[in-house]
């Protein structure tokens, strides 16, 4: 009697903490968000409800759409690293001696981390003698420095630069370990079949590494909405000139613990939540498409 | 006709690989460079000294007057040792609590059958779409408040030990793990626990290993979350110690570019040293 | 002492009272003998002696103690602001004597930096807030409108606030009281790179007094030199520079904003025109307060003539380029058209939840009063806010460095220093709000009036007018 009580109860047990720590951790700040969202709070005193006023103060908020459209616009990220890192991952998936040393060598700027990368590009980019002025102005494409980080157009493109170079050893080690479950006999299939170097690839490696490509665009793309270190980092903390670097996370840590503005932050949060809820729901669809 | 033109293949393969090779270690080497460059340029101005311009026109890509000291000024200043040790606990206890719960949790719902998996199966999927990002301002305010275990290093370990992507994905990894084994353990009379710990575990370890990469490189790198959570000094990890430290050398970028080199050091070494179970532990992501 | 020999005094002569009492009681008979007896008789001797008598005299008040009612056993915590490794000596030393004032409040002071005013903020969320913290007076409105300051003006005596300089201590009212005791004022002035003058044809006699000559000056440097300037906002409260430097009225009588009037838009225009004919710095106008060391490194490095800061910040210059700081001076900056000069100060506020608020108005005045300022300004050319500390021989001595070639001047200064801007609500919403509108203009080419315009209607609706 004891063991089938028990028996029954097992399974319950061993997702008892994940459940635990899902509810504190995840449902609780989901339901406090939804409701902190519909009030006006700055921490230090208690929220007082205001309806939907943040909603419609977003609506107008110009600094708002533009964070949303950076946070879209950062997308193109996520084909630029497939690409790139396929490409090395293609690169690398041969049997030259000292591969494996490549190999650790362009996995080095993900474990480096952000802050340390962030240093780094905001040395390479200095306006008054940094190597990337110097190396346009030597070769002739500038005649004076360009103060990289104050110009608008330039905060989000080298936020991105910075994302690329960060991710493609990453995404780089999956596909390699893609690439080389596909059997040599396809291979040589496709070269009796005429297939010249690069339709080789084309025709049997990408189509044999379809499910790393799915994986690696889903999430991919899903921290690209969700990017916020390059930005604090590279315009220290303030979002670039003009709110040029500004996202969707940045803009809503900038109101929530900047300005205090919890409420407002908040109701930022939901249509975070929205968006990647919609993003989701457009990958699973896709991903059913696919598998046909 | 099939042989001949396999041996032909093969032929045309080898010379392939004889003459591209040099072609194909000009294109490695462009692409290291790309990488190592933004490395090489922090360590040339660590080594800079006092007269040698850390920016310029043209940029000076070797210091005249090559010298440590900045390195010694930054170790004396801040302890840039102790955000290390202090990253390196925060990611041992997240990844052993985060796994281990996730491995527990994967079990039943892949090996059990009871009332309501279903429901938990899709409550789990949808949590999936929370963003983290979503959780902190809350999250701040119940570690503030509720728990009061802000500026520990407790407030870094705990929100991160649930992770539906884990979950799932040693979910899948269980589900592999054949049937016959269980049951017949079942038969002899072990308990769950048992046969959870001592016959599936050790089947799914390559992705026991990817989930515990997956989960200790985030919590190393985190940034938001910790920076808002803590602010004794001798408590910060390594990216909030860092951007302290730009903070306060800001008036000097060679004391920056020391700090840094300084704070990434350990990582590379160890890097250099567990480098397989990373690659391993990532490619497990992929077959799984 | 004299109650001690008071009762067996008593006792003995009561004693020997009865004694005598008792000894002399004899049988009644005829006729008075004298018999002689032996009578046990206690006599008291006064003798006259020297004797070594220790004194302890009941404590007097301690001349630096001058908050009563002090928490006993107060543990008290003290945050500073950039103020480590340098002057660890000198807020050891004063903690020490203000430990001898006012003897069981214990003291535990840590230094912060740039991110100081951040982790105020979160430990006051959390509800353990330091009790006192050194910050700069910028600050002070927005804690103090949140209600989460002590109010300096009730909880002091009077006599304790005449200490400072009344316009400084009334710098940034809230509802017309204090929430601040002023600290160590910083005279901002030019800090010059005479060689680049030198190469650009000019003399120190050639540098700008007013906001306007400032213009011509680095258009001038600029022609000659090819070097711009490096001019800075105070971007933590950009409608300080707009009130000082282009002599605008931020507010109306009513509460409203406007700051969109002919002189605002002279004044962003001014900088909108600097920036586009390159004779100031793009990347140095609107640096964060907590990075304008950046800008000293610029300095530092020759690619500015002037840089307005502190003599306090010389030192820095001279430990990043030695070469350089033979060719340094320091001069009066330029005055704005308001003809007024902002303070720069720091000040000492207490947390209004602290558990001792005495002890912590005690150690916030201690640190601010005239002795301590004057030890302060001894080790570093930073200026008290109280006036009597001028009158110590330090200040009227001639200068011999570089660094204190401003002090003789510095009291009249100090003492004119005061606040011109209304108390502004929501001063943090507000001034982003200005930023967007002077970057707008800056960067994005949105015409001075027009950017100005939307930002007064903006700030307006922020507060509600």
């Amino acid at each position: 009697m004891k063991a089938r009580i028990w028996s029954r109860v097992t399974p319950y047990l061993f997702l008892a903490p994940a459940l635990i720590f899902m509810s504190v951790f995840t449902l609780y700040p989901l339901v406090a968000v939804g409701y902190y969202s519909f009030t006006e709070y700055d921490i230090l005193r208690p929220p007082t409800p205001v309806g939907f006023a943040n909603y419609q103060h977003l609506l107008n908020d110009n600094v708002f759409w533009l964070s949303l459209r950076n946070s879209f616009v950062y997308l193109i990220v996520t084909p630029t690293i497939i690409i790139l890192s396929i490409a090395l991952a293609i690169a690398l998936n041969r049997k030259l001696p000292g591969i494996s040393f490549f190999r650790t060598l362009y996995y080095i700027p993900v474990i480096t981390g952000s802050v340390a990368i962030g240093i780094a590009w905001q040395f390479l980019f200095n306006g008054s003698g940094g190597p990337i002025n110097g190396l346009l102005i030597w070769l002739g494409v500038i005649e004076k420095p360009i103060v990289f980080l104050t110009e608008p157009d330039f905060i989000l493109p080298i936020a991105m630069l910075m994302t690329i170079w960060m991710g493609v050893g990453y995404y780089m080690v999956i596909f390699l370990a893609a690439l080389q479950n596909i059997s040599e006999d396809l291979y040589d299939a496709a070269l009796i079949d005429g297939c010249n170097r690069w339709q080789k690839h084309w025709h049997v490696s990408i189509p044999g590494i379809r499910p790393a490509i799915v994986f690696v665009a889903v999430i991919s793309s899903l921290s690209a909405l969700k990017v916020f270190d390059e930005i604090y980092i590279l315009t220290n903390a303030t979002g670039g000139v003009l709110n040029s670097g500004s996202t969707i996370v940045f803009y809503l840590w900038k109101q929530a613990f900047r300005l205090q503005n919890v409420g407002y932050a908040s109701a930022i949060a939901m249509v975070l939540l929205i968006i990647t809820l919609s993003f989701s729901i457009i990958n699973v669809r896709l991903l059913e498409q696919r598998d046909d | 006709m099939a042989t001949i033109a396999r041996s032909q293949t093969l032929a045309n393969r080898s010379r392939m690989t004889l003459s591209s090779a040099a072609g194909w270690y000009v294109v490695l080497g462009i692409a290291s460079v790309v990488t190592i460059f933004p490395f090489f340029w922090l360590v040339t101005t660590a080594l800079k000294g006092p007269n040698d311009a850390v920016f310029s026109f043209p940029p000076q890509w070797i210091p005249y007057e090559p010298t440590l000291h900045n390195f010694t000024r930054v170790w004396q200043q801040i302890t840039v040792w102790r955000f290390f040790l202090n990253s390196l606990f925060v990611a041992t206890c997240t990844v052993i609590l985060n796994v281990t719960v996730s491995a527990l949790a994967a079990y039943p719902l892949a090996k059990m059958r009871f009332p309501g998996r279903e429901l938990i199966f899709y409550s789990l999927l949808a949590t999936l779409i929370v963003p983290l990002e979503l959780t902190y301002v809350p999250g701040y305010i119940l570690a503030v408040r509720v728990f009061r275990y802000d500026d520990t290093l407790w407030s870094l370990i705990f929100p991160n030990v649930f992770s539906a992507f884990n979950i799932f994905l040693l979910r899948q990894a269980f589900q592999a793990v054949p049937n016959d084994l269980i049951d017949a353990a079942r038969i002899d009379g072990a308990s769950e626990l048992r046969i959870w710990a001592q016959i599936v575990l050790p089947t799914v370890r390559p992705s026991l290993a990817t989930a515990a990469v997956f989960t200790g490189v985030t919590s190393w790198n985190a940034l938001l979350w910790p920076s808002l959570m803590l602010r004794t000094r001798e408590i910060y990890t390594l990216p909030v110690g860092l951007n302290t430290l730009r903070g306060m050398f800001s008036a000097d970028f060679r004391l920056i570019a020391a700090g840094t080199i300084i704070a990434i050091i350990p990582i590379l070494i160890g890097f250099i040293f567990a480098q397989r179970y990373f690659v391993s532990g990532l490619s497990g992501a992929v077959k799984g | 002492m004299r109650r001690i020999f008071a009762l067996p005094l008593a006792i003995i002569s009561l004693i020997s009272l009865t004694l005598s009492a008792c000894g002399s009681s004899t049988p009644q008979t005829a006729q008075p003998q004298i018999v002689t007896q032996i009578v046990r008789e206690t006599q008291i001797v006064e003798v006259e002696k020297t004797v070594e008598v220790v004194v302890t005299p009941t404590p007097g008040p301690h001349p630096e103690a001058v908050i009563s009612g002090v928490e006993e056993g107060a543990e008290i915590t003290f945050w500073t602001f950039y103020l480590s490794p340098t002057f660890d000596q000198y807020i050891k030393d004063t903690i020490a004597r203000f430990n001898e004032a006012y003897p069981g409040v214990k003291v535990r002071w840590e230094d912060r930096q740039a991110t100081l005013q951040e982790e105020y903020r979160n430990s006051l969320a959390a509800g353990n807030a330091p009790d006192v913290v050194n910050i700069p007076t910028d600050w002070v409105l927005e804690f103090a409108q949140k209600g989460q300051l002590l109010n300096m003006s009730e909880a002091l005596p009077p006599e304790v606030q005449k200490q400072y300089f009344e316009g400084l201590f009334n710098q940034v009212n809230v509802g017309g009281a204090s929430y601040q005791v002023p600290w160590y004022q910083a005279v901002d002035g030019y800090l010059v790179n005479k060689q680049l003058l030198t190469q650009a044809g000019l003399t120190i006699d050639d540098l700008p007094k007013t906001f306007d000559e400032q213009k011509e000056f680095c258009a001038r440097v600029k022609a000659a030199t090819g070097i711009p300037c490096g001019l800075r906002l105070n971007t933590g409260n950009l409608l300080q520079s707009m009130a000082y430097e282009g002599n605008v009225t931020i507010m109306d009588a009513n509460g409203r904003f406007v700051f969109d009037s002919p002189e605002a838009v002279s004044w962003l225009q001014y900088y909108v025109d600097m920036i586009k004919d390159e004779t100031t710095a793009r990347d140095i106008l609107l640096l964060n307060s907590s990075d304008d060391r950046i800008g000293l490194e610029r300095f530092s490095a020759g690619q500015m003539p002037f840089y307005v800061t502190g003599p306090q910040l010389i030192r820095l210059v001279r430990e990043s380029n030695p070469g350089l700081y033979g060719y340094l001076a320091m001069v009066p900056r330029a005055v704005g058209r308001s003809g007024k000069l902002p303070p720069v100060s720091m000040s000492i506020v207490v947390s209004k939840n602290t558990k001792y608020p005495r002890a912590a108005a005690a150690l916030a005045v201690f640190f601010t009063n005239p002795r301590s300022m004057l030890e302060f300004s001894k080790l570093v050319q930073i200026f008290p806010s109280t006036p009597a500390s001028y009158d110590d021989p330090f200040f009227t001595q001639p200068p011999v460095a570089i660094e204190d070639q401003i002090r003789p001047i510095a009291r009249d200064i100090i003492a004119r220093q005061s606040n011109i801007l209304p108390e502004i609500p929501r001063l943090n919403e507000v001034n982003e709000i200005v930023r967007q509108a002077i970057e707008a203009a800056i960067f994005g080419g949105v015409p001075a009036e027009q950017a100005l315009k939307d930002a007064v209607t903006q700030a307006n609706t922020l507060i509600g007018k």
